[in-house]
């Protein structure tokens, strides 16, 4: 069993707080999403538990044993790095039994184990040439070769697809997806790109300015997001908010908002800590909003995109508030033009 | 394209052609345009000479302002051959090309392009063979001739035959630049990787890096100066002066925490055989400071990622050093080795600074100057004597032509060329 535990994990680059106070149960088989922007230490952490770099303060437990003091190639853990590492003298074959070779395998076990490795990948023929020689999605495949040799207990990646190109990286995606499912190990992935964690996840740990903003299952912090970075940072296009003032409901578990024209009650409530009278932001997605020639939402059109499978259009409200209607209908709405909404309170919420 | 190829050659030919008759006459005729410049030189010369009143016979200023006369107008010439040699070749070529392609683009840019290399290479190829490639077949030649011509091997006969003039001088240069040839690229290579890796794990690495560094600036002169003192005679008490010469002085510092007396003082460097590897030692001392820089630089360009795959591929530093490290900065080691054969094979002023007249510390460098100053009385075919030395010189650095010509090869062949 390989969950990963990590416990008042504390990093600091001098007085710089990267990684704050950070808590984190992973189960065993489970594949985590370190997500957020750039900064935001989802690297440094996975860099902790990898063990190039080392705990300020705080534990670290790969199945339920502590790891900082150990080694990385003793910790269990096989990573494969953004810009894929692979030793450039050395051909795929021997780049994968490096860590094999290191650790005294036999010469038979080593080719057997990484032909498997080849064949699950489906590179068996690549395996005399030299990294220079393989493009960027084989080489990509080399570095995951090198990490299943290795047969670890927790994989790592480390924003694996962002030197890929758009198509390449949705079928990598998919094919970690499957291998995560074939070989059921624990697994740790990094990225910015909210699609990646949204459609590979179990589990998504959103992380901002070294603090970790929301833990959960993708469809959890889509539709309950717990603050409203998380809010803003999941779903594309980006959640609008629109600031108004709370007015009844305070404590519970819905309230009522009034601001920008719009009157919404029987809202999601997250800022529970919030009075009445206070002010608050109202978060609603650019799909929950309904073109309506009576809804209280007014927006003049100043952008319209035709996706094909979807329509964006950026509007600003009378006092310059900017937000977005996204539909998956393509409509009738051109520049200039003003419109009015109407908004689907069950699914705002109010921060 | 190879349909072009007769069009190429024509147009080089023509190119070539013109270059060889044009230059030289335009340049004799330069000089010959500007040589009043020279006797103008002289007025001056004698004008200053005149009124600064200078005291050395006048005929000397005279000869002195016209040589500094024709050296500008040398300089100024050259120059202008070597511009007018670009402007004119190009010229032609663009001009030859626009013409035999008869307006189809791409042929003419294609000839243009065939052709323009060459222009580039071309003086620098001339140079090469004229003082280069003719220079060492001539040599080859001349090794193999007695002084009137006839054809000999005789005078590779000190390889083998005793009795000959430099028999026993050459069989010790031989061994000695084999012996130096092999070990100080080695050493240094080997000191200067070692030191670039641990000055980089240490607080006052660069403090080491620069110490270790500074013998670059000192000559070899210098230095074979500065380990004499190291490596002279022990003991304390002055020795006497003989024919009013500066006393050696006992200041043999190695040989003094040795324990060495006075009673014997020769110097570590005149030690029969094993003298060799202490004037060894003064070239590396020299020359691990330029391995060592070169080899920091390198290293701080293998990637930092490998370096951590291999971390987590569970390499300990002497793995990681050996087989992640090293092999990414090969080309490099290979380049300084290179660079050390070429300077141990020129290797002359420090045996020659400390044990010129001993036989045992010959290179084949020293050697040569040997034989030039005892053997020019010897015989009537020492020149011929000299080129077959030459030779030999030239056969020790043939393995590491040979391996580097291979590897040039194998990696164009990589890289898919």
């Amino acid at each position: 069993m390989a969950q990963v535990a990590l416990r008042g994990v504390n990093k600091s680059f001098g007085n710089i707080d990267v990684i704050r106070n950070v808590d984190l149960q992973i189960d065993d088989g489970e594949f985590v999403v370190f997500v957020g922007p750039s900064g935001c230490g989802k690297s440094t952490l996975l860099r902790l538990i990898a063990g190039l770099e080392q705990l300020t303060s705080g534990e670290i437990l790969i199945a339920d044993r502590p790891i900082m003091d150990l080694p990385p190639s003793k910790r269990g853990i096989a990573m494969v790095f953004q810009s894929y590492a692979l030793y450039p003298h050395m051909t795929v074959f021997n780049n994968m039994a490096f860590s094999l070779d290191l650790q005294g395998v036999s010469k038979a076990d080593i080719h057997q184990r990484v032909e498997a490795a080849a064949k699950i990948l489906q590179m068996e023929h690549l395996l005399d040439r030299r990294p220079a020689a393989l493009s960027g999605g084989q080489r990509q495949r080399v570095a995951i070769g090198r990490a299943i040799v290795r047969n670890p207990d927790v994989f790592l990646f480390d924003e694996p697809l962002s030197n890929l190109d758009a198509a390449l990286r949705h079928d990598t995606r998919v094919e970690i997806s499957k291998l995560h499912n074939q070989l059921g190990a624990t697994t740790i992935y990094v990225t910015h790109d909210q699609v990646e964690a949204m459609t590979l996840a179990d589990k998504i740990v959103v992380l901002k300015d070294g603090e970790v903003m929301q833990v959960g299952a993708p469809m959890e912090l889509f539709n309950f997001p717990a603050n409203e970075f998380v809010a803003g940072f999941l779903g594309s296009p980006k959640m609008n908010f629109f600031e108004g003032i709370l007015t009844a409901g305070a404590g519970s578990d819905t309230g009522q908002f009034e601001g920008e024209g719009l009157s919404a009650s029987g809202v999601r409530l997250v800022a529970r800590d919030k009075g009445n009278g206070a002010s608050v932001k109202l978060g609603i997605r650019p799909q929950h909003l309904t073109p309506d020639p009576h809804g209280p939402l007014k927006g003049t059109a100043t952008l319209v995109e035709n996706l094909g499978t979807e329509t964006v259009v950026e509007l600003v409200t009378e006092s310059q508030v900017s937000f977005r209607l996204a539909s998956p209908e393509s409509l009738d709405i051109a520049t200039g033009q003003t419109v009015r909404f109407s908004i689907d309170s069950a699914k705002a919420h109010l921060f | 394209m190879g349909l072009y190829k007769p069009t190429i050659a024509g147009n080089g030919l023509a190119i070539a052609l013109t270059v060889i008759f044009v230059l030289p006459i335009t340049a004799i005729f330069a000089y010959a345009v500007t040589t009043p410049l020279d006797s103008a030189m002289v007025q001056l010369g004698h004008w200053l000479h005149e009124s600064r009143e200078w005291s050395f016979p006048v005929l000397q200023t005279q000869e002195r302002f016209a040589k500094i006369g024709f050296a500008i107008r040398s300089i100024i010439i050259a120059v202008g051959i070597s511009f007018l040699y670009f402007w004119l070749t190009n010229w032609l070529n663009q001009g030859l090309a626009r013409r035999s392609s008869k307006g189809s683009w791409g042929k003419e840019s294609y000839i243009i392009e065939s052709i323009q290399p060459w222009i580039f290479v071309g003086p620098a190829l001339v140079l090469l063979i004229f003082f280069l490639f003719i220079p060492a077949f001539s040599t080859l030649s001349l090794s193999f001739q007695e002084a009137d011509g006839t054809r000999t091997i005789r005078n590779y006969a000190f390889l083998w035959d005793p009795s000959s003039l430099g028999y026993e001088q050459f069989r010790y240069a031989m061994r000695n630049s084999i012996m130096w040839l092999v070990l100080v690229p080695t050493v240094c290579i080997s000191l200067g990787l070692l030191i670039a890796v641990l000055a980089d794990s240490v607080r006052w690495g660069i403090v080491a890096k620069t110490l270790i560094f500074i013998p670059m600036a000192i000559s070899f002169v210098g230095a074979a100066v500065i380990w004499r003192n190291i490596f002279a005679g022990g003991g304390i008490e002055p020795q006497q002066a003989i024919n009013g010469l500066t006393p050696s002085y006992q200041i043999g510092l190695l040989k003094a925490l040795l324990g060495h007396t006075a009673a014997y003082n020769e110097p570590l460097y005149s030690l029969k055989f094993w003298g060799n590897f202490f004037l060894m030692w003064i070239l590396v001392w020299v020359q691990t400071g330029f391995a060592m820089v070169i080899f920091s630089a390198a290293l701080r360009g293998v990637p930092e990622d490998t370096i951590e795959a291999a971390k987590i591929d569970g390499a300990n530093p002497f793995q990681m050093f050996f087989r992640i490290k090293l092999p990414q900065i090969y080309s490099t080691v290979v380049v300084v080795w290179t660079t050390l054969v070429i300077l141990v094979l020129k290797m002359f002023d420090i045996p020659y600074a400390l044990s010129a007249n001993d036989d045992d510390k010959l290179l084949l460098a020293t050697m040569m100057e040997n034989a030039r100053n005892n053997w020019s009385v010897g015989g009537d075919n020492v020149e011929n004597l000299f080129a077959a030395i030459a030779v030999m010189l030239m056969v020790t650095v043939l393995p590491n032509m040979i391996f580097n010509a291979r590897r040039l090869r194998r990696e164009q062949k990589e890289l898919g060329h």
